[in-house]
């Protein structure tokens, strides 16, 4: 056997595995002409479908694609009560919600319930929740709350008062299309919240309490 | 001679020992009476001068009662307890003094829905109602007295359910003029127009109750103001809501804790109720007859 045969094999080999690494480069090169703009970067199912809280989900107080809809920019007043001089007052914040009006809505009550700002309390008790709003044609908003809400309230008017109107405040001052707000808890119609107001009818913006 | 004597010593004896036991037990009643619920005087008893200004049966509603409590200040005390107290201390005032009619929406610790507080006062036909509270709330600077009445547009919201019960009940085309209710507008319209009067007066009423209580607390006015108060809604005649003062500050709850003040706020009330019947008798007097 000479030395020269021996090499034979690996030769082919060789040969072989060029052949295919050309073949590779002008397919990844042509293809690259096709499409100037590259290859679709890899797309992890988080991307592409929004995060679901099982919470929310159960309550259905969001729909779970409402994130892959078009969200806009709003201006929301939010009446939080002025500690200083005790009365609820607007305080404004640009948030990035869903272009529907009841999304918006129970957006505006959410940042209502979770704004901090030094000198202001929220009108409503931390960890309310709202479970859903929607929006009558004739611009009535129902605001759905979990029924925590009656039990983590202060018995007292002003609690009852500020809760209210502070959520009336909001909402007519924010969106145009609202001109009244009817209070349920836990999908049910109320006529009082702790005691005091009437809320068995929808209720619109009081001078007395929005400044 | 000598047992006479001695039987006129035992019988001294025994004076002396009756009579500081009666002047004790005649004492106590005299306390305690003051103390106890005066029912509600009928119409015979009350003094020619109770009808003045068309003023003569007053409704006091306790806030509370049962299981609702209300707020609750430091050291437990209650808003109920404190409502109850306050309602009749003020009752004596006003049956002792002047001789008006009172009845209380509640007359022991138990829950009446509030509903059946405003029915209980139209029964009655009074001329007066006063709901009467105590505040709280997680800022506890907050102090002082509040008064409320009705806001125009919930009693805006009672005129059109009355406007819809009474077209609803409306005679059909074709019966007898006089077989036929009244016309459904025309009651409305008076009705309507009753309600404008009462709120004018509870405007006028809590306005008073508000400054009296203010000389009380010696405060910046937290002023009157209108809200659509529950119990107040469907009252037939003037009617406010008064929080007197806020049991999450420790100062007003020291002071609520205190007989004497809410004697003083009995007092206060009290003189606001006057006050309103000598301004009311001046317009009823004023005013041209029919």
């Amino acid at each position: 056997m000479s030395p020269r045969r021996s090499n034979f094999p690996a030769r082919v080999a060789l040969i072989a595995v060029s052949i295919v690494v050309v073949f590779g480069v002008l397919f990844l090169a042509l293809n690259r002409l096709g499409n100037p703009a590259g290859p679709e970067p890899q797309v992890t199912p988080d991307e592409t479908l929004p995060t679901i809280d099982p919470a929310a989900e159960q309550d259905g107080a969001s729909d779970p694609l409402a994130a892959a809809v078009q969200t806009e920019r709003v201006t929301l007043q939010l009446f939080l009560v002025d500690m200083l001089n005790q009365r609820l007052m607007p305080r404004y914040r640009r948030i990035e919600a869903p272009m529907t009006i009841p999304a918006q809505a129970q957006a505006a009550i959410e940042r209502l319930i979770s704004t901090r700002e030094v000198g202001f309390l929220s009108p409503l008790p931390p960890g309310t929740r709202v479970r859903e709003v929607w929006v009558s044609p004739g611009g009535i908003a129902y605001v759905d709350f979990d029924a925590g809400l009656t039990e983590t309230l202060a018995q007292s008017s002003l609690a009852e008062i500020y809760a209210v109107y502070g959520v009336i405040g909001t909402l007519t001052a924010s969106f145009p299309e609202i001109n009244k707000v009817q209070f349920l808890i836990a999908g049910q119609p109320v006529d009082t919240m702790t005691g005091h107001l009437d809320l068995s009818l929808p209720l619109g913006p009081l001078a007395d309490w929005l400044y | 001679m000598q047992s006479n004597s001695t039987a006129a010593g035992t019988d001294w004896r025994r004076v002396r020992v009756v009579l500081p036991a009666l002047a004790l037990v005649v004492a106590v009643l005299l306390y305690a009476v003051p103390s106890a619920p005066i029912p509600p005087g009928p119409e015979a008893e009350r003094p020619p001068s109770s009808q003045l200004g068309g003023i003569g049966a007053i409704v006091l509603d306790p806030g509370h009662g049962g299981l609702a409590t209300g707020t609750t200040g430091p050291g437990g005390i209650s808003e109920k307890k404190l409502t109850l107290d306050i309602a009749v201390r003020l009752r004596e005032l006003i049956y002792r003094r002047i001789g008006l009619q009172v009845f209380l929406t509640r007359e022991s610790d138990h829950d009446v829905p509030l509903d059946q507080r405003t029915e209980k006062a139209n029964n009655w036909r009074g001329d007066l109602f006063i709901s009467i509270h105590a505040n709280g709330y997680r800022l506890p600077d907050i102090r002082g007295p509040e008064t409320y009445f009705l806001s125009a547009s919930a009693s805006d919201q009672i005129a059109r359910e009355v406007a819809n019960s009474e077209n609803a009940g409306a005679a059909p085309t074709g019966v007898e003029a006089s077989a036929r209710p009244p016309d459904p507008s025309l009651q409305f319209i008076l009705w309507d127009l009753a309600q404008t009067q009462h709120l004018r007066e509870s405007s006028m009423l809590a306005e008073t109750v508000q400054a009296n209580l203010n000389n009380l607390w010696q405060l910046r006015d937290r002023g009157v103001r209108q809200a659509p108060f529950r119990v107040l809604k469907g009252a037939t005649m003037p009617a406010i809501l008064v929080e007197v003062g806020y049991l999450s500050n420790h100062q007003d709850a020291a002071l609520l804790a205190d007989p004497f003040f809410r004697q003083q706020i009995a007092e206060a009330l009290f003189r606001s109720i006057t006050t309103f019947r000598d301004r009311h008798a001046a317009l009823v007097g004023a005013s041209p007859e029919p």
